[in-house]
């Protein structure tokens, strides 16, 4: 027999053409595998976790405050750290103690090397009674580590409009003890990332679930906020 | 042989009425897992919080309470509302809680609470304040030690 007119026994890639299907089908995968990649990581979660908290991801206004020693604080001064922000009074009766209770347990329930790496800052809506030294004692009842703010009553309603916050001072109802004016305020807790930006925000009832507060504060340290 | 089924009547029918009236006196209410709030020394007013279970058969009205580190102490609700698109906290009195027999209600924070105000005394973590609570039908109350903590977990 002639070798060729021999029957072709083996398949072959067609002629024209240089790789095989499966080439093909691999670079396909690939490209598709890599622009879903980017694409899901432009959608600002750079993997698969789920936020606990509602996802703002929006440049967090700075502000100058005056801490509970005293001195000038500015958010911007914060970078590096995750700020876990809230707003209230000293005097409030009781959202501000569960909330401050809350971020207590929090900061002292994350591990050891990251804890260092938070910051809690508590705004006073009341600046009137809230001087330095009534937040020194106020937040220095919680934890050595947080921080009190207070201002005038322009500064802190500057901020307090830059986040969404509400507040309102009332007269004592007659019915309850007391002559003193108390404030109704929102009690959001405003997640602020070590680069500065306005992360994550959550309902009051939400930091109650620390494991799941600390499981957000460790994803946003170890993705650089993204 | 009748002056005996009388005098045995009499006798069974005043062991029914004193086992009764035991059942009457005894609160049936269970309070496990309370707390008071350990809150910091400017703020006046603080909180308890705990798990009350009617064990009986009829139902049961928290009305108050009394303690004896502050002035007065009442049931409070927290209210939600929606202000300038914004959720906002608050708290209103409640005159009565109901437990329905064979029931639990649960006192915590951002719910129903017994707010303590007028404090006269600030108890620290880890030391025991008295709580007396108040329940109709009958004026009956109860008094429960409970520990102060900053928060729930520690």
């Amino acid at each position: 027999m002639n070798p060729a007119e021999a029957p072709v026994l083996e398949p072959r890639p067609a002629p024209g053409r240089r790789f095989s299907p499966w080439t093909l089908i691999l670079t396909a995968a690939t490209l598709v595998f890599l622009i879903a990649a980017t694409w899901m990581r432009h959608a600002g979660d750079g993997s698969d976790y789920q936020y606990y908290g509602n996802w703002i991801g929006k440049d967090a206004p700075d502000f100058t405050l005056t801490d509970q020693d005293g001195k000038p604080a500015t958010l911007s001064g914060l970078r590096g750290k995750v700020v876990l922000m809230t707003f209230g009074f000293t005097h409030c009766p009781n959202v501000c103690p569960t909330t401050m209770a809350n971020l207590a347990a929090i900061s002292q329930t994350l591990p050891a090397r990251d804890q260092g790496r938070m910051q809690v800052a508590f705004i006073t809506v009341d600046p009137a009674r809230d001087t330095p030294t009534a937040l020194k004692d106020y937040v220095g009842f919680y934890s050595p580590g947080f921080i009190g703010l207070t201002g005038s009553a322009d500064q802190i309603a500057k901020v307090a409009k830059d986040y969404g916050a509400y507040y309102s001072a009332q007269l004592q109802d007659s019915q309850v003890a007391g002559d003193y004016y108390t404030i109704t305020h929102s009690a959001y807790i405003y997640l602020i990332n070590p680069e500065g930006k306005f992360a994550l925000l959550y309902d009051n009832d939400k930091i109650a679930d620390h494991a799941r507060m600390i499981s957000d504060i460790e994803h946003i340290l170890a993705t650089d906020g993204q | 042989m009748y002056r005996d089924i009388t005098r045995a009547f009499f006798l069974l029918a005043l062991l029914l009425l004193s086992a009764s009236a035991h059942a009457g006196n005894a609160l049936p209410v269970k309070v496990e897992d309370a707390w008071v709030r350990a809150v910091p020394p400017s703020l006046g007013d603080t909180a308890a919080f705990m798990r009350l279970e009617n064990t009986g058969d009829t139902p049961l009205l928290l009305t108050g309470g009394t303690t004896t580190i502050a002035g007065m102490a009442m049931l409070m609700k927290t209210t939600r509302k929606t202000v300038q698109g914004v959720e906002v906290l608050g708290m209103g009195p409640l005159d009565s809680i109901e437990i329905p027999p064979h029931s639990e209600h649960v006192l915590k924070p951002g719910g129903d609470h017994l707010m303590i105000m007028n404090l006269t005394s600030h108890p620290r973590p880890g030391d025991i304040v008295a709580v007396t609570l108040r329940f109709e039908p009958g004026h009956r109350t109860v008094t429960v030690e409970m520990p102060a903590r900053i928060d729930l977990e520690k």
